[in-house]
């Protein structure tokens, strides 16, 4: 059984009713970037971003980073 | 530097500095490419021209062959103090032999064989300067361009010893070891620098693929 490390940017932005645009500007990260960490590309999360997103998105860590198990 | 500048370096192609002489150098290896290319072609025309009009008869053959061997210079006097005068080994130009074949091998060895690597060395270097040149640094393609080249520059250390070994043998069964006072062997040598660099090329691969794959990790972190 593998394990992944899986970002639930999707759900969060959905709680909180916020635009891939609007976080962009708001925690000034591209689109791409912001659709890469979406979409489950991004292979690491700097802890700037990481904090960021959460002032952006007023959440904690764990909100976002989620354990998963195949 | 730290990694973070470094890899940050890494990232944004557009920070690095504009290439200097990579362009110049990529248009160098671009005229050597194609002047290996049209050597060879001359080189293979000369071959056909001079050999094919090389006469049948044994006699009337007066053949010129640059090849090469080790040769030994025997004294005249079998009574002198040393009957071995000189040793020297490396290309020599032997005139007036009655060579036909010895003529086709040498030249096809010389001029067609190490033609061949070159042109694909050179090929492969003027890939590679184009990408330098255009900040297509860490590169897969590149990797493959180093790859190759140190592999051709490796089978071309261990081919052309034997290769070497291999044509004098023929060249001599035709024209014959012995001429008057001059003793001649096939000359083997194996480039030892050839095999170093090859080596060294080898491991840059190595190194540049690590680093590809460090680059794409980071162009990959948010």
């Amino acid at each position: 059984m593998s394990k992944a490390i899986k970002i639930n940017l999707d759900m969060v932005m959905l709680q909180r009713k916020m635009s891939l645009t609007e976080l962009s500007e708001r925690v000034g990260i591209t689109m791409a970037n912001l659709s890469t960490l979406k979409t489950g590309k991004a292979k690491a999360i700097r802890f700037s971003t990481l904090l960021a997103l959460c002032e952006a998105l007023d959440c904690k860590p764990g909100d976002l980073i989620q354990l998963e198990e195949d | 530097m730290t990694s973070q500048e470094s890899s940050d370096i890494m990232n944004t192609s557009s920070q690095l500095p504009a290439p200097k002489y990579t362009p110049a150098l990529k248009t160098w290896f671009d005229f050597l490419y194609y002047l290996s290319g049209l050597a060879m072609l001359v080189g293979a025309g000369f071959i056909l021209v001079v050999g094919l009009n090389i006469p049948g008869e044994i006699s009337e053959r007066h053949t010129d062959i640059e090849y090469w061997f080790n040769a030994t210079v025997i004294a005249n006097d079998v009574t002198a103090a040393a009957s071995e005068i000189m040793q020297v080994d490396g290309k020599l130009k032997l005139n007036n032999t009655s060579g036909r074949a010895a003529f086709f091998i040498a030249n096809t060895d010389s001029i067609l064989i190490s033609g061949i690597f070159s042109l694909l060395a050179f090929y492969n270097l003027r890939k590679l300067f184009a990408n330098l040149a255009t900040q297509r640094i860490f590169d897969l393609e590149n990797v493959a361009y180093v790859k190759k080249l140190g592999l051709l520059i490796l089978v071309y250390s261990l081919v052309s010893p034997f290769l070497t070994y291999l044509c004098g043998m023929a060249i001599l069964a035709e024209i014959g070891e012995f001429h008057k006072q001059l003793q001649l062997s096939p000359y083997v040598s194996i480039p030892i620098e050839g095999i170093l660099i090859s080596g060294a090329l080898l491991v840059l691969a190595q190194i540049l693929e690590y680093a590809f794959q460090m680059k794409q990790e980071q162009s990959l972190t948010i």
